[in-house]
């Protein structure tokens, strides 16, 4: 059997900073640690909690939890009956609560990595790049496609206007002479386009960087803190190993980057990065 | 025949004082959800309500032994329980709950400072066994723990107690030149600051107490203060706070602690 693992959080206030103002300090009082067994209930809780923000596409999921135990240094006693909340993210764990009088959180733990708490996560995944033929897979990938499209279109559009904005304004700093009012009011319509343009850009961004991470799950089984060891993409005879941070689609290709992983099983210091190309070249 | 009698008359009377006893515990129940909110560390019951009826039995049993060893037992409003040992009118203070190490945590205080989390190993925090604690109210005095899981017959552990009581209290004189407990059932500012802010947590800004804890220059190191019928007034060396209304919440709260008025008026400040 293997020990069980039994974490000490440091605590940190939620809202002001009432480790230095002495009236909040004593209005709120803080626990001075939090203890955390990770048994079996309480990690099989956080891989349910994690697989449904990959699902439905979330960014941080919270519950309520009775498995944890708070320190308080006023009243010198473990409070076992504290409300407490687990919120897990894509790459971390960590708890908030508050004493019973108040009904609002307003105390939250230091936040402790997944991938030392799940069994499963120092595990090497393989990258199947046989699965891209899959018609999911090709049916996100065309639709990635799409929105890739759209968004060289934002932004051709985009560099265009800024030339003219850029020279507009200058016309109107050089000469002494006040413009006509028809071309300021062109330099105000041209500027409010601008800003919607970059807005728009940005939402398809976000897009696209979601449907990057829907199909790396479904096609791959890959997600944000996995562990990945494939052959380079900028030098082929050399081996990468690295634990994913970043997920980037640009122009048919998808690049993960993090930090590698050491022989030793560490996570290093420096980072690396590793292209898959959703469309073959020969491909029709 | 008169003999089993006055027996029997004994064992009602101490039967009498002990459910008294408890009695003081419960109703202190009410007032000791506010200790967190007290800057003085009050010792006592701290057991969640789900335990309760496990260690009742326990608190009864030893109460009960010390009691024919002839101990004194003073039960005070925030609940903390005293025992007087008769010959000498040592005091000696009483605990029960989760408690932990102090020197223990200052360790773990120190590693926390420098890393977000520690893995440790079970036996290095003790957090999910009940304990019982004693300690002679004088300087220099150490607490001596005592795990209530262990126990399997009640009597036995209770004659324990009051045995390890007696031997720790042995070698100490009648006289001390400081008593750390004088204030003991005594209503103090501390007392009297601590419900307010347990009312401005419980209440928000429905009660006055509200902005009463949030008036920071006078209400961290208050004086003194004053109650009358409807108003409270904190002072302080050279400063006076505003005289604030209180409304019935906020009274009903305050009369809690066992205020004795004169005229509708009363003065609480540091003895």
């Amino acid at each position: 059997m293997k020990p069980k693992k039994l974490y000490c959080l440091s605590i940190n206030p939620l809202y002001a900073d009432t480790k230095k103002h002495t009236v909040y300090s004593n209005l709120y009082p803080l626990p001075a640690l939090c203890l955390c067994d990770f048994n079996e209930l309480i990690t099989s809780h956080i891989s349910k909690l994690s697989q449904l923000i990959i699902e439905m596409e979330l960014s941080e999921v919270s519950a309520k939890t009775t498995n944890i135990t708070w320190f308080f240094e006023q009243t010198n006693s473990y409070h076992i009956n504290i409300p407490s909340y687990i919120h897990v993210s894509e790459t971390s764990v960590y708890f908030s609560g508050y004493l019973p009088p108040y009904k609002q959180t307003y105390f939250v733990t230091s936040k402790v990595p997944v991938n030392e708490i799940l069994d499963n996560a120092k595990m090497f995944r393989p990258i199947d790049m046989a699965r891209l033929s899959l018609p999911l897979a090709k049916g996100m990938i065309k639709e990635l496609g799409f929105r890739y499209q759209a968004y060289e279109k934002t932004n051709d559009r985009f560099y265009v206007l800024d030339d003219v904005l850029t020279a507009l304004v200058k016309l109107d700093g050089e000469t002494a002479e006040a413009l006509e009012s028809d071309t300021s009011s062109y330099l105000l319509a041209l500027s409010s386009e601008i800003s919607s343009l970059n807005k728009q850009s940005e939402s398809i961004e976000l897009e696209m960087e979601l449907l990057a991470k829907k199909l790396l799950y479904r096609v791959f089984g890959l997600t944000v803190g996995d562990w990945i060891s494939t052959d380079s993409t900028w030098r082929p005879d050399k081996r990468v190993q690295l634990k994913i941070e970043r997920i980037d689609y640009y122009n048919e290709s998808i690049t993960l980057s993090g930090p590698i992983i050491t022989q030793k099983g560490d996570i290093g210091k420096r980072t690396e990065s590793v292209q898959i190309r959703l469309v073959t070249k020969n491909e029709p | 025949m008169e003999k089993e009698q006055s027996q029997f008359k004994l064992d009602w009377l101490l039967k009498m004082n002990l459910s008294k006893l408890i009695q003081a515990l419960n109703k202190a129940k009410k007032l000791r959800r506010a200790l967190p909110f007290h800057h003085q560390k009050i010792h006592g019951l701290d057991i969640p309500d789900g335990e309760y009826p496990k260690i009742l039995p326990i608190v009864k049993a030893i109460f009960k032994s010390l009691k024919s060893h002839g101990f004194d037992i003073r039960i005070s409003y925030w609940g903390e329980i005293m025992v007087i040992e008769p010959h000498r009118k040592i005091n000696v203070i009483l605990s029960l709950g989760y408690f932990e190490d102090e020197t223990k945590l200052a360790v773990f205080r120190k590693q926390l400072a420098a890393n977000n989390y520690l893995e440790i190993t079970h036996n290095q925090l003790v957090f999910n066994r009940p304990q019982l604690k004693f300690r002679a109210a004088r300087r220099g005095t150490k607490w001596r723990v005592f795990y209530l899981d262990e126990v399997n017959i009640l009597d036995e552990f209770a004659l324990y107690i009051t045995s390890q009581i007696i031997d720790r209290t042995a070698s100490l004189t009648s006289h001390s030149c400081f008593n750390f407990y004088q204030n003991f059932n005594k209503v103090t500012i501390e007392d009297v600051m601590a419900i307010i802010r347990y009312g401005a947590a419980l209440y928000g800004s429905s009660t006055s107490l509200y902005s009463l804890v949030r008036d920071e220059n006078i209400s961290c190191y208050p004086e003194s203060v004053i109650i009358e019928s409807h108003q409270i007034q904190l002072f302080s060396f050279n400063k006076k706070s505003y005289p604030y209304v209180l409304n019935k919440k906020a009274l009903n709260l305050l009369t809690l602690l066992p205020i004795e008025f004169i005229d509708n008026k009363v003065k609480i400040g540091r003895r």
